[in-house]
């Protein structure tokens, strides 16, 4: 069991007060809040211990060098991979985007399909599809049945020896489906494509090891997992990570530009990998800050994180049941569904009903959370109301909103 | 659009479009109440909102300075409409 009330004592925000109640703050699918402890770290970056890094030779300098790279290591154990293997860009949007126009740019063509999911965040979709419109592959996607998890069989049916990267999220955003991507990994693999998976929403809340899961690549952003906005990771397995080129490039990513004065021309020799993924002087800040908000995890232990959230979300599956109107998508078992409660209250809007229970300090989101083709999937072509948890939510926070949803029904 | 009361306009997605307006907090309440003094068929949903009809256009009204506009998908006619109001 966490120890919730000494979790909150790490995030003041949580004693603040919204529209004269107690903020809850059901907003984590979107961003989660900070501890002290990665405010502080980023804080003393910029007091005492801030300059550009790499090739300064000053002191500060390479007190800043030391910092980034050590949260390179710090992130990547996080994850089960080599620092070497974690490239930090601004968040899984940007991550997902990378492999699209750096790897995809390169090894996708016309008779090639991507096989991606009807669950999948915009983020997942929208780089493939704009890709696909000039390099002429053909982008596919894999359906869900209607209690929101995937539907393997079809997944199975749709991939291919065409098939050249399978794109899948991890957990959903929407219905928290937890996806068996061990299973697609393998079996994509056995098809000779790669896989992406979009563990925004997974890395943040349950344990997550890119060897055990044997994918290629891993997205993910800093500011869901308590860091801060700003950074993210795309972790490229050591495999393929020198096969892949920049195709933003600059400072940093060049060992050395050689200018042939006979023929006119230029040959770039690149920086090794991570640092050629990484154009210009990096989010350092947001890289300390991120390592920061990982090592508060693992003291934690992301076992417990996701025993917690667990907890969480069975005990609000079944004070769900006590309520009339209530919709409820997704699965209905908390073992293969993360801290996530979407649902709609009769014929209320979701954003009527987000705006009411913003009034009583209750922070959720309405809308289709950039998740459109899977609202549709749903039936829910209004949108949704979202409520996520993490660590500093409590079984009371639960009750309160069970309370003011019995209330809205009363109008639903 | 550039007004004393409007903080905000949020298009909200979903299958129809609404807009969710937030009023400046230094005068909402001299917003809420030309508002409320234009809407008809208010009604008070439970003590949760208030709903009224404004040109056939429903608000619901929060006492915390945010309306959800259901009724017009288009921002110049939304524009147009709430420079009426606040007029």
């Amino acid at each position: 069991m966490l120890n919730i009330s000494k979790i909150r004592k790490d995030f003041p925000i949580l004693s603040t007060e919204i529209n004269g109640h107690k903020l809850i703050y059901f907003d984590n699918a979107a961003s989660s809040q900070k501890p002290v402890q990665v405010i502080e770290a980023i804080k003393r970056f910029y007091l005492e211990e801030y300059a550009n890094v790499h090739r300064g030779v000053h002191t500060l300098s390479q007190k800043a060098s030391e910092l980034y790279d050590e949260a390179r290591e710090v992130v990547g154990k996080f994850i089960g991979a080599k620092s070497n293997e974690v490239v930090f860009v601004k968040n899984t949007s940007e991550a997902i985007n990378l492999v699209a126009y750096t790897w995809g740019l390169r090894n996708l063509d016309e008779g090639d399909e991507v096989l991606i999911t009807l669950m999948e965040h915009h983020s997942n979709i929208t780089p493939w599809v704009t890709l696909s419109n000039f390099k002429r592959f053909k982008v596919k996607f894999s359906s869900i049945k209607p209690d929101g998890t995937l539907d393997y069989e079809d997944l199975e049916k749709k991939i291919s020896n065409k098939t050249k990267i399978v794109a899948m999220v991890h957990m959903s955003n929407v219905t928290g489906t937890i996806n068996d991507v061990k299973r697609i990994i393998k079996l994509a693999h056995d098809h000779g494509a790669l896989v992406l998976v979009d563990g925004a929403q997974s890395v943040p809340h349950m344990p997550v090891n890119v060897k055990n899961l044997q994918c290629d690549f891993l997205a993910f952003s800093g500011h869901k997992m308590l860091g801060p906005t700003g950074i993210g990771v795309l972790y490229v397995s050591e495999k393929i990570l020198e096969s892949i080129e920049p195709t933003i490039s600059g400072g940093g990513t060049i060992r050395n530009v050689k200018w042939d004065a006979k023929e006119n021309t230029c040959t770039i020799d690149w920086t090794p990998t991570p640092q050629k993924l990484e154009a210009g002087t990096p989010n350092i800040a947001g890289a300390i800050g991120l390592a920061e908000a990982v090592k508060y995890l693992e003291k934690i232990g992301m076992k417990n994180v996701r025993k917690h959230e667990e907890e969480l979300t069975r005990y609000t599956l079944k004070r769900f049941e006590e309520l009339e109107k209530t919709v409820i998508y997704g699965p209905l078992s908390p073992e293969n569904r993360g801290g996530i409660i979407t649902f709609n209250i009769g014929k209320l809007n979701p954003h009527q009903v987000a705006l009411i229970l913003d009034q009583y300090g209750i922070a959720v989101r309405s809308g289709f959370h950039c998740a459109e083709p899977l609202h549709h999937m749903l039936g829910a072509s209004k949108g949704t109301v979202r409520a996520s948890y993490y660590i500093y939510n409590s079984i009371e926070e639960v009750d309160r909103m069970v309370e003011i949803i019995k209330k809205i029904e009363e109008i639903a | 659009m550039k007004s004393k009361y409007i903080k905000q306009i949020i298009k909200g997605c979903g299958e129809k479009v609404n807009f969710i307006l937030i009023l400046k907090w230094e005068h909402k309440d001299e917003a809420l109440k030309k508002i409320l003094e234009k809407c008809s068929e208010k009604q008070n949903m439970a003590g949760l909102y208030v709903k009224g009809l404004i040109d056939g256009i429903e608000l619901n009204i929060f006492a915390t300075g945010k309306i959800l506009i259901r009724g017009i998908e288009d921002e110049e006619k939304l524009n147009k409409f709430l420079k009426e109001i606040f007029e």
